[in-house]
């Protein structure tokens, strides 16, 4: 059932919110729950420790857009910044509550294919 | 009789609890991480305070840049410290998983002496205090990629 590891392999099923396993089952049970066993391959995806590097890829990803939107948008519109901040703020908390269960998946695909497993005493 | 306690040199019993390899290990690595740990908070200090500082000179002289030079300055500076911002990033996730190793190696050597306490490295806080650092991180790249983006005048 599961694929030879690579890391591209693990990213895009990871993206995807599936088990970067077998590709098939679903990753996620809820927002960011990760369901383990896999309920087609059987895989304990609770050994991979994406830990806090979700929210930094979030942050990664949606910084670049919303910095360079912001900019743009400023240089080329000039509004005033109260509709600045009442357009970018809630775009900004949207965009990261939208992208965050997609960087779970892609940092436990990458944990996946690197075979980082979570030490048994780790907190 | 004496001379019936003598025996060759050799290198002690170490399984003893006071100077066994496990004890000695354990010291090390508590020298090790106390050391690494100061080292690295005073290099990441270091380098965020330069770097906003920098961005903040960056900003303030933004109009004696002109002619080519001028334009290499423009995009050459943020993007030079840009690149060293994955530099520290890098620093960061390297810190965080060396804190852990080392709780769990100091959580193992405490299981085999047989004692009950468990790894002494806080290891709670020293994340608590990556995500410090990460959050400074944000702000010190943000600010230089906003810098790369904002239109010349």
């Amino acid at each position: 059932m599961a694929d030879e590891k690579s890391l591209w392999t693990g990213l895009k099923r990871g993206l995807a919110r599936r088990c970067p396993n077998c590709g098939k089952g679903q990753l996620l049970r809820g927002y960011l729950t990760v369901r383990s066993p896999c309920e087609v391959c059987g895989n304990d995806n609770l050994a991979y420790p994406s830990d806090d590097f979700p929210p930094y890829l979030t942050v990664f990803v949606a910084g670049h857009v919303i910095v360079a939107l912001f900019i743009w948008t400023d240089n080329v519109y000039e509004p005033p910044l109260w509709v600045e901040f009442a357009i970018w703020l809630p775009v900004t908390v949207l965009m990261c509550l939208a992208l965050l269960p997609f960087m779970k998946g892609a940092a436990v695909g990458l944990c996946w294919a690197m075979n980082i497993v979570r030490q048994a005493s780790a907190t | 009789m004496l001379g019936h306690e003598y025996r060759p040199p050799g290198v002690g019993d170490v399984t003893s609890s006071e100077t066994g390899l496990p004890v000695l290990e354990y010291r090390e690595i508590n020298a090790h991480l106390r050391t690494n740990t100061t080292a690295f908070v005073n290099w990441f200090s270091f380098f965020l305070t330069s770097s906003l500082v920098a961005a903040i000179a960056f900003l303030a002289t933004g109009e004696h840049r002109e002619g080519l030079r001028g334009l290499a300055l423009r995009y050459g500076v943020p993007i030079a410290c840009l690149m060293l911002h994955v530099i520290a990033l890098a620093g960061i996730l390297i810190f965080r998983h060396y804190v852990t190793a080392a709780h769990c190696k100091l959580d193992e050597i405490v299981g085999v002496l047989g004692d009950t306490g468990g790894s002494p490295v806080p290891v709670r806080f020293t994340l608590w205090m990556t995500h410090l650092m990460a959050a400074g991180f944000v702000v010190s790249y943000f600010a230089w990629f906003a810098l790369l983006l904002l239109p010349q005048d």
